[in-house]
């Protein structure tokens, strides 16, 4: 009788043990590179960054317009002019070794860099130059064109406005002008990361321009070529020899797509990544004291606000109103407890890094002030607001909630009444577009770095972007901006955006609350990391020591 | 006869639920008051792009004239393209679904091997120590969340003793196996690319094990409460009475009986892992269908929802016509007809 029984107890055991029994019989070590094969690279020559690549579409530069994708495009594509890396306020020569502008700012001439190879081989000349540009315009349904197309170039003129006056000269001429500023800004963005045309050509299909084939391929001069792109798993980018600045030290970089932070840095503390990005502000705050990992901090390009509808509520019609609440938030409070470190303070629209930007400080918590102020607008008792937010994270890697929670305690303070609303990003974008909101806790980032890029949407009513859909039609900000956006980076520009700063904080409908980091933690075998919101990781200058 | 009649009546039953389905989920999806387009173009794309892309979308059409395209798609077997990924649903669906299906079967596995010695360890030493170690780790699987045990897990076995690979269905250094069904462990075996298998399996490990122990936990817990209602039949008895060894007894006569509602349970249960497989699947880093689904519908990417409301319906519909046919074969007194 006892037999049986001892039977089951071991079978029982044995289903227990199960994982025990295979994991340690494993014979490959977490993280272990094991030997390359002949003509494949070791660990030593490879970075792995342990990321979050999920959202990219698809690697054509010319449609790329998710972070991943445009990160992706970074490293495999040059453009005409770039930002060197940690500098994001000169653009230097890319292909191009110079330019010249006509004094109306309309006819641009670029002279190519002699001797510029694609990784296929081919030499880089003005038709490849042509023919990005005739992509970049030219393909349906890219949400990356507007950015070439706000110039005034589409798929009926490209080919009389952009043309090969020689295999290394092009020229380009706007219809219209546009800030100078911002149109070298948009010549160094991977929309118009060249390709070569031969290549993409010979793969051409049905007259897709190649989009399926660049889909996951490429066909650039940069410093990387895609080897494999498994969506949702990994990115494998190998060095290329042919890069005109010399082929990158780190020969390999891989891009692992992990959704879940902490196990982001699980794979960092334990060697199998070498980089981790997108960590929470507690998560960065734990590595601080690890000896074999490094954090590097750079200001991102964007930046969180309270926007208030000046129609739908009738108090925040008034600019007494909205001085109220900007004067109830707590500045200081929201970057030091709530960001710890992830973040700076920030009251302009122009966030630091970009032409244009103050670290003048407008409002400070004043909770008296603020009552007055709202006694003034004619609700000295408060009122009531819906405040609607998104139902994930804010730029700085906290809950968009518990922001939202922080403006309602503050504002609470002041007798005003505020009921929070999360809703999916998307579905609270359609309400703000549609001018249904009343208040709205959002971030806005760059699409290149140039003042225009902030300046526009936060003051410009016609640009039908952030402050039109508060349904704030301010003509003042409106043509501050405007006469802003004709200007290189001179003085008179300057003087015109700290006009414009200042005109924003005394009547504009947000409140901005900081300007967040971008964090990217890293193993300390690591040499010159640099990471800049516009390069992002400068794979192409890494060294690694064993 | 009786049996493939009953199949065929059932399977013909299906293509009505899975109509069903498609209506429901189509209306559902444009109940929210949200434009899909946003969540392609972003938040700062031009208002002029925006309505471009929806009418090329076809999203301006009424709410009908879309269900009506949708549904003449997909009898023909087009299952529309995704809004978010720009690739076509079918394309999509078959990337992530075998990935799924490899983690959820290996889960399966782990949960029978684990819950059927534990529920009959629970019934035989019913109230004894075994009992009751067994019923706290039932207990244990049944009510710590998923998404708790595998971050855990990782932290202990992966982190702290190294014993199991990071997240990912392979390592960095492993040569994926040619695509033949996506499992790549069942491709690596297939293949002959013993360093992918080993490693594939190396990775399945713990993630199919914190699914698994859920599920087992649920089938344990059915098992011994049917296993102690059967060890008191007369049947039992007899076969006691007749001098059987107790081995024969349970696993001959006691076992066969309690497990029919122990089958039912593991059919339901392999619905619950295509659920827990969404945060499994986060944590791990695995490229399946449930992280899909969580991103379509955040995205309102309705073709994308709809392809895999339609998968997930198939998949639970035959798992449930298997669980019904096993009954004849476990009860030969089951009859259909």
């Amino acid at each position: 009788m006892k037999r049986p029984k001892a039977a089951f107890l071991a079978l029982f055991a044995a289903g227990a043990l199960l994982l025990a029994a295979c994991g340690g019989g494993g014979t490959t070590p977490a993280g272990d590179a094991g030997s390359p094969a002949p003509g494949q690279y070791s660990r030593q020559d490879t970075v792995i960054l342990a990321g979050e690549i999920g959202s990219a579409v698809t690697l054509d530069p010319q449609v790329a317009y998710e972070t991943p994708s445009v990160s992706a495009a970074t490293l495999m594509y040059q453009r005409l002019v770039k930002f060197p890396a940690g500098n994001t306020e000169t653009p230097v020569g890319d292909a191009a070794e110079s330019w010249d502008m006509s004094p109306d700012g309309l006819h641009w001439t670029f002279h190519l860099k002699k001797g510029i190879k694609f990784s296929t081989g081919r030499e880089l000349t003005a038709d490849d130059v042509v023919y990005t540009f005739v992509r970049a315009v030219s393909i349906p349904n890219d949400p990356a064109a507007w950015l070439v197309t706000q110039l005034g170039i589409d798929d009926t003129n490209v080919k009389d406005l952009v043309k090969a006056v020689d295999p290394y000269t092009v020229t380009i001429d706007l219809p219209e002008p546009f800030s100078p500023g911002a149109f070298l800004a948009v010549m160094a963005n991977t929309v118009v990361g060249i390709v070569d045309s031969q290549e993409v050509q010979a793969n051409e299909k049905d007259g897709d321009f190649g989009t399926g084939w660049l889909y996951n391929h490429s066909a650039g001069s940069g410093p990387y070529v895609l080897k494999d792109w498994t969506k949702d798993v990994q990115m494998e980018f190998v060095a290329n020899a042919n890069y005109v600045e010399g082929e990158p030290a780190i020969k390999r970089v891989i891009w692992k797509h992990i959704p879940e932070a902490s196990a982001r840095l699980d794979m960092l503390r334990t060697g199998e990544a070498d980089i981790a990005e997108n960590l929470t502000a507690t998560q960065v705050e734990s590595v601080q004291n690890d000896p074999n990992l490094k954090v590097f901090k750079a200001p991102a390009f964007s930046l969180t606000y309270v926007g208030m509808d000046v129609k739908n509520v009738p108090c925040l019609a008034k600019a007494e109103c909205r001085n109220a609440i900007k004067y109830a938030i707590d500045y200081e409070g929201i970057v030091q407890k709530l960001l710890k470190g992830m973040g700076a303070p920030l009251q302009v629209a122009i966030p630091q890094g970009i032409f244009g930007y103050s670290d003048q400080v407008y409002f400070q918590r004043d909770v008296a002030k603020a009552k007055e102020f709202l006694a003034q607008a004619g609700y000295p008792n408060g009122f009531e607001v819906e405040l609607l937010t998104s139902n994930g994270t804010v730029a700085g890697g906290i809950p968009a909630g518990s922001l939202a929670n922080v403006i309602k305690a503050n504002l609470a303070d002041i007798g005003i009444t505020v009921n929070i609303r999360q809703l999916e990003s998307a579905q609270m974008y359609t309400e703000y577009r549609a001018h249904k909101v009343q208040m709205i806790l959002a971030a806005w980032g760059m699409d290149y770095p140039d003042p225009q890029s902030f300046a526009a949407p936060f003051g410009d009513y016609q640009q039908k972007s952030l402050i039109w859909r508060l349904q704030d039609e301010d003509q003042a900000l409106s043509d501050l901006v405007q006469r802003a956006a004709k200007l290189e980076n001179t003085p008179e520009r300057a003087a015109l955006y700290a006009q414009f700063n200042d005109l924003l904080a005394e009547t504009g409908p947000f409140a901005i609350l900081y300007q967040p980091y971008e964090v990217r933690v890293y193993s300390g075998k690591l040499q010159n990391f640099v990471y800049d919101a516009v390069n992002g990781v400068a794979y192409w200058q890494m060294k690694k020591n064993p | 006869m009786g049996l493939w009649s009953y199949i065929l009546r059932r399977l013909a039953l299906m293509v009505l639920v899975l109509f069903g389905v498609t209506a429901i989920t189509f209306v559902l999806t444009h109940v929210v008051p949200v434009n899909p387009v946003l969540a392609l173009v972003g938040d700062r794309a031009p208002q002029e792009l925006v309505d471009k892309v929806y009418r090329e979308l076809g999203l301006d059409k009424p709410l009908w004239t879309q269900y009506g395209i949708y549904m003449e798609n997909l009898l023909q077997g087009n299952l529309g393209t995704s809004i978010a990924s720009q690739r076509p649903v079918a394309e999509d669906l078959a990337r992530y679904l075998p990935a799924t299906m490899e983690l959820a079967l290996a889960a399966m596995l782990v949960a029978i091997f684990l819950g059927v010695p534990a529920g009959i360890v629970s019934a035989v030493y019913h109230n004894r120590w075994p009992d009751h170690v067994a019923r706290i780790l039932a207990l244990g699987g049944v009510s710590l969340p998923v998404f708790f045990v595998a971050l855990v897990f990782l932290a202990v076995f992966y982190v702290k003793l190294g014993w199991m690979p990071g997240p990912g269905q392979l390592s960095s250094y492993v040569v994926p196996p040619p695509r033949i069904t996506g499992m790549v462990v069942l491709d690596a075996l297939l293949t002959a690319h013993w360093t992918a298998f080993w490693n594939g399996l190396h990775h399945l490990i713990m993630p199919a094990s914190v699914l698994g122990w859920s599920s087992a936990g649920i089938i344990a817990r059915m098992l011994r409460s049917s296993l102690l209602e059967v060890l008191h039949a007369d049947y039992v008895r007899t076969a006691r009475a007749k001098g059987l060894p107790e081995r024969t007894v349970i696993l001959g006569h006691a076992l066969r009986n309690a497990l029919i509602p122990t089958v039912t349970v593991i059919g339901l249960a392999f619905g619950g892992l295509l659920q827990g497989a969404v945060l499994t699947e986060t944590i791990f880093a695995w490229p399946g269908i449930g992280r899909y689904a969580t991103l379509s519908v955040t995205q309102i990417d309705v073709p994308a929802v709809l392809g895999v409301t339609l998968v997930a319906a198939l998949i639970y519909s035959l798992v449930n016509l298997l669980v019904d046919i096993s009954y004849a074969y476990l009860d030969p007194r089951i009859h259909y007809g």
